[in-house]
């Protein structure tokens, strides 16, 4: 760990921190533009963890501690890893009428729905990151992991197959709304040795 | 690219096993392949430059106009699936002979096609039929559905199994309380009738004696008041207080005679009560149920409460006396416990309609509005661990049910609880338990 944590040096965070957030500026401006609402993205957070801390993590997020709404997509290429996105239950169905879905919303359009917005995050988040290190990705197609669950319950560290991950936490939020999401992208410890190439391929270049 | 391969290419994308389609960014379709072809019966030449929307009005206002304007503005890819949107186009299932699903069912993939400017230009988007999967998936959903409902039946079942045994528990403790009560009732019966018979006996012989002392002292005035004896003898009478003596034991003698006729008394309301005698279905009198209900619960009563009787004119009714002596009981002890220090327990019977109604009032604590659904659930009871089993009323409900009869509850918190039972003239006879 400490090694790892070593090998993310100042400058190399520095060089990813600015990277993601003009990748975040994007998104959000394509998302305002998709969603014709405002839209408030956090400043990304990192961590770097150990995953029997993560539950620990998490957990201190009080936004976690309602019930929720699990999504993931996986995603592979030059890196490997999965994005989660979590929502809360709040204002579901007036999303899935700013999504295009008409009449009554039925449990299935509700479903999909979530997974195109679960789609639409993750991708609006990395799609700025690997165009910027020009990094190759394919992804695969999100899974409601669960319904109505905490997040103690759902990530247990026997549950995960990596040792260490980065993650990146961001937060959105649709005031007019009241919806709330929070993404989490999850990068493996085999992902770091090409991360850190292409940081430092772009620090040279400066 | 050699032209080879990319003829190979196209080759490819026309015989590849899945849909294939290309929208402009005006969702007009410009490519459409072979897959597409055959499943729609719509032949290339007829699609293109056609409206995806227009050509396909079911795809409008379902959330599709959104997915394909994400992909356009963020580059990223956009799924439908089979789980919530079984298809996109409705296309005849492939599985047509063997197979539940009507429609073929597709996952769907939108992905971006960017140009060298890193604009999106087209949306390639891909249609696999995954109706196999769907097929075994709903197999299986419906399988397990189907076991998740047997097993919840039997968890039903297996409650009502514990609630009948508790009940049927409940009532033989109560036909045990029964027989031993009857049991005992008869075995003091033998010595309370000699004991009866004997102070008969001892009454008449102490009328005798007392008789004989009276010719004795008659005698007094002719005896020598200066002899020893006479002495002795007026000595003997002052100490024991003979007028004193006399008056008691005739007291004595009387209060014996009714202590034992109380005895008998409640023997004979222990064999009312249990009618060890006739647990039948008979035609018996509910005023005389109810008399030695209230004997056998009198110690339970009589500090709290005073009984008002209100009774009827009713004719005899035919039930299972011993049992319907139980749920007065139960009613009688359940309102002598709600009330706190003193109050009233009104019984009134009435004829009503083809039976005769019972009420029994209390002046006690009332039941709050959302207890009362459950008061005759069994095992429902607000008293401390070990005074109450929660049995009594669910008990008094089934029997009163076995009668054909009814029972329901008024309440007032604060002011009282209000019984009434109903029960039918000549109901149906049911098997005794
Ligand atoms: N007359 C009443 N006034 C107020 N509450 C009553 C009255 N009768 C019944 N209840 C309420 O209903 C509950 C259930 O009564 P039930 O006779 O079934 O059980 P119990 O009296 O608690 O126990 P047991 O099995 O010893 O009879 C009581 O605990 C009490 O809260
Ligand atoms: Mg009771």
């Amino acid at each position: 760990m400490m090694q790892i944590k070593e090998q993310f040096n100042e400058d190399r965070r520095d060089a990813l921190q600015e990277v993601v957030n003009i990748a975040m500026g994007q998104a959000g401006d394509s998302l305002a533009k998709l969603f014709s609402t405002f839209v408030e993205l956090s400043i990304p957070k990192f961590h770097l963890c150990d995953v029997t801390e993560l539950n620990q993590e998490l957990s201190k997020n009080a936004a976690y501690a309602e019930k929720i709404t699990i999504l993931r997509q996986p995603f592979s290429g030059q890196l490997r890893g999965e994005g989660i996105a979590i929502f809360n239950n709040n204002g579901v169905s007036e999303l899935a009428n700013l999504m295009g879905y008409e009449g009554e919303v039925t449990s299935n359009n509700e479903r999909e729905m979530l997974l195109d917005v679960c789609s639409i995050l993750i991708g609006a988040c990395l799609n700025g990151v690997t165009s910027q290190l020009e990094i190759a990705l394919s992804y695969t197609a999100p899974t409601i992991i669960s319904q109505n669950t905490t997040v103690n319950e759902f990530f247990n560290p026997e549950s995960i197959q990596w040792r260490y991950a980065m993650i990146m936490e961001i937060r959105l939020t649709l005031e007019q709304y009241d919806f709330k999401s929070n993404v989490l992208l999850f990068l493996s410890e085999d992902s770091f040795p090409p991360l850190i190439d292409k940081l430092d391929q772009m620090l040279e270049e400066i | 690219m050699d032209e080879k391969i990319s003829r190979l290419i196209n080759m490819a994308v026309s015989q590849i096993n899945a849909g294939m389609v290309i929208i402009d960014s005006d969702r007009n379709i410009i490519f459409w392949n072979r897959f597409m072809q055959i499943h729609s019966g719509i032949a290339e030449g007829d699609i293109e430059g056609k409206n995806l929307f227009e050509l396909f009005p079911d795809l409008k206002g379902s959330g599709i106009e959104k997915k394909i304007d994400s992909v356009f503005l963020l580059k990223n890819l956009a799924f439908t699936s089979w789980e919530y949107r079984p298809y996109l186009f409705k296309f005849a299932n492939t599985h047509s002979v063997i197979g539940a699903e009507e429609w073929m069912q597709q996952d769907c993939t939108f992905s971006p096609l960017i140009d060298e400017a890193g604009t999106v230009t087209h949306i390639c988007l891909s249609v696999f039929d995954s109706t196999n999967t769907a097929t075994y998936q709903n197999k299986l959903l419906r399988a397990s559905s189907s076991l998740i409902k047997q097993r919840n039946k039997l968890a039903t079942i297996n409650q009502k199994l514990e609630e009948a045994q508790n009940q049927l528990l409940q009532s033989e403790k109560m036909a045990a309380v029964g027989q031993l009560a009857a049991g005992v009732a008869h075995e003091i019966n033998n010595p309370v009738g000699y004991v009866n018979s004997n102070i008969s006996t001892l009454e008449s012989y102490l009328d005798e004696l007392m008789q004989m002392l009276a010719a004795y002292e008659a005698c007094e005035p002719a005896l020598d008041e200066s002899s020893e004896l006479t002495k002795a003898m007026m000595l003997t009478k002052e100490t024991i207080d003979l007028d004193y003596l006399k008056e008691d034991l005739v007291n004595l003698i009387k209060e014996s005679k009714e202590g034992l006729d109380r005895v008998k008394k409640i023997l004979q309301d222990l064999k009312d009560f249990s009618h060890v005698d006739e647990s039948d279905w008979q035609f018996s009198d509910l005023h005389k149920g109810l008399d030695s209900t209230l004997n056998v619960v009198s110690n339970e009563i009589k500090y709290k409460a005073e009984v008002v009787k209100h009774y009827g004119d009713i004719p005899e009714i035919k039930c299972l006396s011993s049992q319907i002596n139980q749920v007065f009981m139960n009613l009688l002890v359940n309102a002598a416990h709600a009330i706190e220090s003193h109050g009233t327990i009104t019984i009134t019977t009435n004829i009503e309609g083809e039976g005769i109604s019972i009420a029994i009032e209390d002046t006690g604590s009332g039941i709050p509005e959302d207890k009362l659904p459950r008061i005759f659930e069994p095992f429902f009871t607000t008293k401390p661990v070990g005074s109450g089993t929660g049995l009594g009323l669910s008990l008094s409900y089934n029997i009163i049910h076995k009668h054909d009869g009814k029972i329901t509850v008024k309440s007032e918190p604060g002011k009282g609880t209000k019984f009434q039972v109903w029960l039918p003239h000549n109901p149906p006879e049911q098997p005794i338990q």
